[in-house]
C-alpha cells in the first residue's frame, strides 16, 4: 500500500495568504524544501515529532508549571515544518524594521528631553502624559549613547494579499530569542542536511552580537567592564531563556539579591566581596526595577539602581521608560514618526488603528465591531482583548461599557487574518496562522537584525491568537541566502 | 563567583554525593537481606533516611523491602528520598546553568525525568529492584563522569568539590553509626562480623580491606579502616584530608578572612581525630565519638556557608 505523503489533502484557505501554497502550487521559495521533504512520509514525521519534544525535554528547554506544590515540566509546543522566507522579502523586512526601530529610539529620547514632536502637535500631549508607562523619572535625562531601544522584538503579520504588517513594537524586554536559537538546533537534528541544502541563512551570531553590544554600551574607562543578565528567578516563564542567553555570552546570571547599590554604583555580591557591574542587560520590567522609586513590594529588583542609572554608573539595557513606546496608542502615530524624524516614507506598514478617545471612531466600531479586534492600550500577551467576528453579545456589550467608561484604555483594528503556514497536526499537514518575530540589537554601531526570527503558530484551528500563554507554539524560521 | 551561585552549586554537589553513597548502601544492604547475610534492618534505615510519618504511620520491627526501598528511592512525600535528593540537585543546577557545563545540567535534567518515571515504582513493587538501584547507581557514575570530564577547573569546580568532600565524610559516619546500633553497639560479638562486614560493601571498600588486613576480619579492624585507612577514599580521615586540600584553590575566591578562618577550623578537626584516637573497647562510646564528629563536621559546613554564601 502506498503511505500518504506530505502534501496529501493539505488544504489552505483561499481567503488566507499561505506561506507556502499559492493557485495550486508550491511558492518558489518552498520548492526546494518541497523538493527534499517530500521523501518523508507521515509516519517518519510523526517519529521526528516526538523525537522534536523528547529533544526539547531532555535538554530542559521547559518551564515548569506548580500544581499544587509539585512541578510539572512543560515544553512550548514545537512545530516540525519551518517557514520559510525568501530573500528579497528579508532585506525589505530589514529596511524597514531599521527605520522604524531609528525612529522609535529617536522618539524616546525625543519624549524624554526636548519633546519636539509634541510642541509640533504631531502626537498630542494628552496621549504621552496619560500612558502608565510614560515615565516621569525619565525626563530630562541623557542615557548612554542615546540608545533606547537596544534589543527589539517586533512582531509582524500578513494579511491576504501577503503585505506584512507590524502589529507590536515590543521594546521592553522581548522574549522568545532562545527559542528562535534551539528551534534551529532541533531542526538541524530532526532534519540533517536540510539547512545547506536549501542555502538557509544562520542565526546563531545573536549572543554574540548582543554581547559585543552589552560590552560597547558600558560608558566606562575599562577595558573589561562587567555586564550581567539580571532575571526575576527560576520561576519566571522566561527563566530558561535568561540562563541560556546568560550562558551563551559567558556573562553572570543575576538575581536582584545578588546585587547592591552602595555610593551610586551597583555591586554584586561574590564569595570575594563586592564587585562592580558596569552593564545591566534586565529581564525585569521597569516597575520592579527598584522598589525605592517604582512598586515598593517588588522584590525582584535593587533599591537604589535607579540613582545609580541617572548618575552614570550603570548602563541598563533596556533603557527605562521604553514601555511608553509600546502603547497601542502610540503606536498608531509611529509612521508620523518615521516623517517627522527621518523625513522618510514608511517602508512597513502599520495596522490601520482607530483610537477610542475619539468619537467618530467610537461610533465607527460600535457598527462595525463583528469586523474588528479591539485591544487595551497596555495589555500584552494576548490578555484583555476582543476579537469581533468570534465573540459573544455579552462580551461584545461589556466591551462597549468599558470604552465608553475609559476610552484612552483601548483602540481597535479591523480583523487582518494573519497568514497560514503548513504545520504538522494530529500526523497530517494542516494550515494554520503564523506572526513572525525578528529580533533586532541597536548598539553603538547601529542596528543588526539577525536572518531569521520566531515564528509563532496559532495551533488551534481557525485561530488568530498565536500567543503562547494562549495555546500557541512556535516554529524554525528560514530566512533563504539570495 | 557570585555567593548564591555558590550556594547552589555547594548543595547540587551534596545532594548528590548523598545520592551516590545512600544508593551504594541501599543496594548492598538489599542483596545482603535477599542472601540471608543479615537481618533485616531496614527499620534502622528508614530512621535516618525516611521520613518520621512514615514511621509512626507504619509503625512496626520489620519493613519490607519492597515498601522501604518506595519509600526511600520515589516517595515524593519523603523530603529525604532520592527523588527528592535529585530534584533538589537539578532545581539548583537549574538555578546555576550558566556556570556548570551544558552536558552536566542535561546530565542532571534527564536523571530527574528517568528516576521521576512512573515504571520505577512498579518495578520496585512488583520485579527486581536491583534494576531500580542499578540504574540510579549508573546514572550517579555519569554525573561524576560528566562532572570530571566537562567542568573547567575554576571556582565552580571548587566549590563542588568541597560539597562532596563535606558530604561523604557525613555519610560514612552515617553508616558507620547505622551498623553499630545494628550489632547493638556490642564490638566483641563475633558472630555479627559477617553482618558488620557489610559496612565495607557499602562504601565500596570490600577489596581493599581484603589486600590491607589479609583476611582478618574482625568489627575493630572494619571500624579501624573505615575511621583511619589513608588509601580508602571513603574513610573520614581520607575525606576529611580531601575537604582541606578542596579549600585551598578557593584562596583566591575568598574574602581575605573567610579562608584563614575555614582553613583553620578544618585543620583543628583534623587534628584532633588524628591524634587523638577513640576508644574501640566501648561501642557506646565509639558511637558518640562519631556523633560529637559528625556535630563538629556540620558546624564547619555551617561556618563555611555563613563565610562564602552569607
Amino acid at each position: 500500500m502506498k503511505k500518504s505523503t506530505l502534501m496529501d489533502g493539505y488544504q489552505s484557505n483561499p481567503d488566507v495568504w499561505d506561506e507556502m501554497y499559492a493557485d495550486q502550487a508550491v511558492r518558489e521559495h518552498y520548492s526546494s524544501f518541497f523538493a527534499n521533504f517530500s521523501h518523508y512520509d507521515l509516519d517518519t514525521l510523526t517519529l521526528k515529532n516526538d523525537l522534536a519534544k523528547k529533544i526539547f525535554m531532555r535538554q530542559g528547554i521547559t518551564f515548569t508549571v506548580y500544581d499544587n506544590g509539585e512541578g510539572i515540566e512543560k515544553i512550548f509546543p514545537f512545530d516540525v515544518i519551518p517557514r520559510i522566507i525568501e530573500a528579497n522579502e528579508w532585506t525589505m523586512l530589514e529596511q524597514g524594521l531599521k527605520q522604524r526601530l531609528k525612529a522609535l529610539n529617536i522618539f524616546l529620547k525625543d519624549i524624554y528631553n526636548e519633546q519636539f514632536i509634541l510642541h509640533d502637535k504631531i502626537i498630542p500631549k494628552e496621549l504621552i502624559y496619560t500612558c502608565p508607562f510614560f515615565l516621569e523619572e525619565m525626563r530630562n535625562f541623557r542615557v548612554p549613547f542615546d540608545i533606547y531601544t537596544h534589543i527589539a522584538g517586533i512582531d509582524l503579520i500578513r494579511d491576504n494579499d501577503g503585505q506584512y504588517y507590524v502589529l507590536e513594537d515590543n521594546l521592553r524586554t522581548p522574549s522568545g530569542v532562545s527559542y528562535m536559537l534551539e528551534n534551529r538546533n532541533v531542526t538541524n537534528r530532526l532534519f540533517p542536511d536540510q539547512l545547506p541544502k536549501n542555502n538557509v541563512r544562520l542565526v546563531r551570531d545573536y549572543p554574540d552580537l548582543l554581547l559585543k553590544n552589552l560590552l560597547e554600551l558600558s560608558n566606562f574607562q575599562t577595558s573589561r567592564p562587567k555586564v550581567v543578565l539580571l532575571t526575576p528567578g527560576i520561576f519566571n516563564s522566561a527563566y530558561f531563556e535568561h540562563s541560556t542567553l546568560a550562558k551563551m555570552m559567558g556573562i553572570e546570571l543575576v538575581e536582584g539579591r545578588d546585587l547592591v547599590v552602595n555610593d551610586l554604583k551597583v555591586y554584586m555580591k561574590t564569595t570575594k566581596g563586592l564587585q562592580q557591574v558596569h552593564v545591566i542587560y534586565r529581564r525585569v520590567d521597569d516597575e520592579f526595577l527598584d522598589p525605592l522609586v517604582f512598586r515598593p513590594d517588588s522584590t525582584l529588583g535593587v533599591p537604589g539602581i535607579y540613582w545609580a542609572y541617572k548618575a552614570g554608573n550603570v548602563n541598563i539595557v533596556n533603557a527605562m521608560g521604553n514601555g511608553v513606546s509600546d502603547d497601542k496608542a502610540v503606536y498608531t502615530y509611529v509612521p508620523d514618526m518615521i516623517r517627522f524624524y527621518l523625513n522618510e516614507e514608511p517602508i512597513l506598514k502599520n495596522v490601520p488603528t482607530y483610537q477610542m478617545d475619539d468619537e467618530d471612531n467610537r461610533k465607527y466600531l460600535f457598527n462595525n465591531m463583528d469586523r474588528m479586534v479591539i485591544k487595551r492600550t497596555n495589555g500584552s500577551g494576548g490578555y484583555g482583548m476582543l476579537i469581533g467576528n468570534s465573540a459573544s453579545e455579552k462580551e461584545m456589550t461589556e466591551f462597549k461599557i468599558a470604552i465608553k467608561k475609559d476610552p484612552r484604555d483601548f483602540i481597535a483594528q479591523p480583523i487582518i487574518n494573519l497568514s497560514s503556514a503548513p504545520c504538522f497536526i494530529n500526523g497530517k499537514l494542516q494550515p494554520r496562522r503564523v506572526d513572525l518575530r525578528p529580533f533586532a540589537l541597536y548598539g553603538p554601531n547601529g542596528i543588526d537584525i539577525v536572518p531569521g526570527g520566531l515564528t509563532r503558530v496559532a495551533l488551534k484551528e481557525g485561530s488568530l491568537v498565536v500567543n503562547s500563554s494562549q495555546g500557541g507554539g512556535s516554529k524554525d524560521t528560514w530566512v533563504l541566502n539570495e | 563567583m557570585l555567593s548564591r551561585v555558590a550556594d547552589a552549586i555547594f548543595w547540587l554537589s551534596r545532594y548528590m554525593e548523598r545520592t551516590k553513597i545512600e544508593v551504594t548502601f541501599l543496594h548492598t544492604n538489599y542483596v545482603a537481606i535477599q542472601d540471608n547475610a543479615i537481618d533485616n534492618n531496614w527499620k534502622l534505615i528508614i530512621e535516618k533516611y525516611g521520613d518520621k510519618r512514615f514511621l509512626e504511620k507504619n509503625s512496626k520491627d520489620h519493613y519490607k523491602a519492597s515498601e522501604t526501598l518506595l519509600h526511600l528511592l520515589t516517595d515524593k512525600n519523603n523530603p529525604a528520598s532520592i527523588l527528592n535528593n535529585v530534584m533538589y540537585a537539578r532545581e539548583n543546577a537549574r538555578s546555576v546553568q550558566d556556570n556548570i557545563t551544558k552536558e552536566l545540567w542535561q546530565m542532571l535534567n534527564n536523571f530527574h525525568h528517568t528516576i521521576r518515571n512512573e515504571k520505577n515504582d512498579s518495578i520496585l513493587r512488583n520485579e527486581d529492584p536491583v534494576e531500580v538501584l542499578d540504574m540510579i547507581q549508573q546514572q550517579c557514575y555519569l554525573y561524576s563522569g560528566t562532572l570530571d570530564y566537562t567542568m573547567d577547573r575554576g571556582p565552580g569546580y571548587f566549590f563542588l568539590n568541597v560539597g562532596k568532600r563535606i558530604e561523604r565524610t557525613l555519610q560514612s559516619i552515617q553508616i558507620l553509626k547505622i551498623k553499630l546500633k545494628e550489632i547493638h553497639f556490642n564490638l566483641d560479638d563475633d558472630s555479627k562480623t559477617l553482618s558488620f562486614r557489610y559496612v565495607l560493601y557499602a562504601l565500596s571498600g570490600n577489596e581493599l580491606y581484603g589486600k590491607t588486613y589479609r583476611g582478618a576480619l574482625t568489627i575493630r579492624n572494619i571500624i579501624n579502616f573505615v575511621l583511619f585507612s589513608p588509601v580508602f577514599t571513603n574513610s573520614v580521615q581520607y575525606s576529611l584530608g580531601r575537604i582541606r586540600s578542596s579549600l585551598n584553590p578557593l584562596k583566591e575566591e575568598s574574602k581575605p578572612d573567610a579562608f584563614s578562618q575555614v582553613d583553620f577550623e578544618i585543620g583543628r578537626i583534623i587534628s584532633s581525630f588524628v591524634y587523638s584516637k577513640p576508644d574501640l573497647q566501648d561501642g557506646k562510646q565509639l558511637a558518640e565519638y562519631l556523633d560529637q564528629l559528625e556535630k563538629e563536621i556540620l558546624m564547619f559546613s555551617a561556618r563555611f556557608s555563613k563565610l562564602y554564601f552569607g
